[in-house]
């Protein structure tokens, strides 16, 4: 059984500022890991409100993939251990320095009370949390899931990456994609497409490989992917590219020294 | 949608004074605590909250033997404490499932571990060396991106099938058993290897103490004085395949996962919902997802920390789904400390084995229930034989995630685990 994708975002982090008054309470102690991905995931609700109805509660679900996760805030973590010694570090730096911290805030400002998941993988990880999507809801464990991507920029990373390649890493895009998946067509709006299923299948790799992704291609103009967050990217960008011109089935994939991917879409 | 169960046909582990299920189980029995103050060669501090330490070196033979013979190119010195953790546990888990790397070569295997400290970069020497802007040595971070615990163990394994690190912080393990379940259920593997594991660290151990949630003495799961958690390490492994396919190969099933819910409480960063509504909602769908009833549950491994909110909101929550006919409830936190991502895993393996001899065993550390509580645990030194051979896991964590697993021990109570 498909799922039906309801809408897709994606939001660079440049973007983070934009964030809706109502929300800037329950988010002022977030991180811009946090407030990025939440702002994704707002924003696609608000592309299918309809949607927001069905997330609330117990048959709605949160799916977030992350490689880095919240790298930058536990570096402030260390700065705060550093700084003032021992027990007397931040709390609440320590308490959002755990890579579930985003779906926990997406959950509790939409009221999402279903499963609630974040993986962690440095290839693809946003097309794992997909698949466990797509599995929750074939499975009618959920109706509607959330499913999130979403990195931000580390300045340790890409000093590193650097002195490992002798490039600076200046094109590399950070922020959130966020696409919202249900059981069925919702709403007056039609759906984007409908999502079949999602493989991916990796191999070992270094850490050059996984760092530079240089390997990294899509099947889709087979262009440079710019970064870690480069697949999701490009992958809701061809979406809207489908929704245009969509054939009966569309195969996406990527190639990489640390793997393959496809994902199946066809027309809603 | 496959409809038959999902059996568990090996089990591993390792943590504070034990490297098997059996002696595990003979900890709990007779009331050990591995607990002590974070030995020096671990990493320094200042601080002397107690912790649940394995040895300084946690790789098994069985687990050496596996990384010399392993395709991919790797030394254990170059493998971090969790990896190492993962390795002992998963070996053991696949010995005693009678499976050989060869035999793994032939079935597509799913490799679903929980971790938290694992997915972390925490080197501090080199995030200040860097910080400082002086030549920082980033040797930990090129094994920090090749560290995944679950690519690791593909890796070492050779293996090819789905693979994901669940990060749901102290629910990760439980999840992690779910979702490798899911996985054979719905055809995605033949096999899989599922768990958590995590070390202790200085950045979690100073993070919990700002948090003060540790316990200065050994912790004491929902007893009226109970002052907070103590951290500890190490890892569990099943491995689970479908029961038809496990009799086939002459695999023996020691036990069933029968079901799988997962909730959020939507309600706090950090403490769980005080009625334990997400817990609640977790424990129905994993109940449904089973097709039983409260009634068949005989046994109840509890989070059980030892932290106020912790022990507050399980208990409401068990009392509004048992009242008070509940079954006995057990948190064997007590001798294993707090373990992170692993321990949902280790709580598994220890629901399995209560099943399993039909006894609960005791709340370790719990002397007297906090009156306050609304239904309470088996207290230190007490042991009830348990009524039937199906029971649950219960994890709640960071971020208001909950995680149950209901768990069935195969009939004949002689069977051992290892």
């Amino acid at each position: 059984m498909p799922a039906y994708v309801l809408s897709a975002v994606s939001v660079p982090c440049s973007q983070i500022r934009n964030f809706p008054s109502s929300f800037l309470r329950p988010l002022r102690r977030a991180d811009d890991l946090t407030r990025v991905a939440a702002l994704s995931a707002v924003e696609a609700v608000e592309q299918c409100p309809v949607a927001g109805s069905e997330l609330k509660g117990e048959k709605g679900g949160v799916f977030v993939g992350t490689g880095f996760g919240p790298l930058e805030t536990n570096f402030r973590f260390l700065d705060s251990l550093r700084e003032n010694g021992e027990a007397q570090a931040s709390p609440t730096l320590f308490s959002h320095s755990v890579h579930n911290t985003v779906a926990g805030y997406i959950s509790r400002i939409l009221d999402i009370r279903g499963p609630g998941l974040t993986l962690n993988n440095l290839t693809w990880s946003f097309l794992w949390a997909m698949s466990e999507a797509l599995s929750a809801i074939e499975s009618g464990m959920v109706r509607c899931a959330l499913v999130i991507a979403v990195e931000i920029r580390s300045p340790f990373l890409e000093d590193a990456y650097s002195k490992m390649t002798g490039n600076p890493p200046d094109a590399w895009e950070y922020g959130a994609v966020s696409w919202l998946l249900g059981s069925a067509p919702l709403g007056d709006e039609h759906p984007i497409c409908k999502l079949h299923g999602v493989e991916v299948s990796e191999r070992p790799f270094s850490a050059r490989e996984i760092l530079a992704r240089a390997s990294e291609r899509w099947s889709q103009g087979g262009e440079n992917l710019k970064g870690p967050m480069g697949y999701a990217f490009a992958l809701t960008e061809s979406l809207y590219l489908l929704h245009r011109n969509v054939p009966d089935i569309i195969s996406w994939e990527v190639d990489a020294a640390f793997g393959h991917a496809t994902v199946d879409l066809s027309e809603a | 949608m496959q409809s038959e169960k999902i059996a568990v046909t090996g089990v591993g582990c390792i943590c504070a004074g034990c490297t098997s299920p059996e002696e595990l189980w003979e900890v709990l029995r007779q009331g050990v605590r591995r607990v002590g103050t974070v030995p020096a060669w671990l990493f320094p501090t200042e601080l002397d909250f107690p912790v649940f330490c394995c040895n300084r070196n946690v790789l098994s033979d069985r687990a050496r033997v596996l990384l010399e013979e392993t395709p991919w190119e790797v030394a254990s010195s170059e493998l971090n404490r969790t990896i190492l953790l993962t390795l002992s546990a998963a070996s053991q888990a696949l010995e005693s499932a009678g499976l050989t790397r060869e035999d793994l070569q032939e079935v597509r295997v799913g490799i679903a571990l929980g971790t938290t400290v694992g997915c972390t970069f925490n080197n501090e020497d080199c995030y200040y060396a860097w910080s400082d802007g002086k030549e920082a040595d980033l040797t930990p971070l090129w094994q920090y991106l090749t560290g995944n615990l679950s690519a690791v163990l593909h890796a070492v394994l050779g293996t090819r099938g789905p693979s994901v690190v669940v990060t749901n912080a102290c629910a990760s393990g439980t999840d992690a058993i779910g979702i490798a379940r899911n996985w054979i259920r719905s055809g995605r593997c033949d096999l899989a290897i599922a768990g958590g594991a995590d070390e202790l660290s200085r950045i979690a151990y100073n993070g919990f103490a700002s948090l003060q949630l540790l316990s200065q003495g050994p912790c004491r799961p929902f007893d009226k004085d109970r002052q907070g958690l103590n951290l500890g390490e190490g890892a569990g492994v099943l491995v689970l395949e479908p029961m038809e396919q496990a009799q086939k190969r002459g695999g023996r099933p020691v036990g069933y996962v029968r079901g799988y819910g997962m909730a959020s409480d939507a309600w706090h960063p950090t403490a769980p919902h005080p009625e334990g509504r997400g817990l609640l909602a977790a424990i129905r769908a994993a109940l449904a997802d089973a097709g039983l009833s409260l009634e068949d549950i005989a046994y109840v491994n509890a989070h059980g920390t030892g932290t106020q909110a912790n022990d507050e909101a399980e208990s409401r929550a068990l009392s509004t789904l048992f009242g008070q006919e509940a079954p006995p409830i057990v948190s064997t936190k007590g001798v294993t400390g707090h373990t992170l991502g692993a321990a949902g895993a280790l709580e598994t393996i220890l629901t399995l084995l209560a099943l399993q001899k039909g006894e609960s065993g005791g709340t370790v550390g719990c002397m007297e229930i906090d009156p306050s509580l609304s239904v309470g645990p088996v207290i230190h030194g007490e042991n009830r034989e348990l009524k039937g051979t199906v029971g649950l896991n219960q994890s709640l964590a960071f971020g208001g995630g909950n995680a149950a697993l209901v768990i069935e021990a195969c009939g004949e109570r002689e069977k051992g685990l290892d």
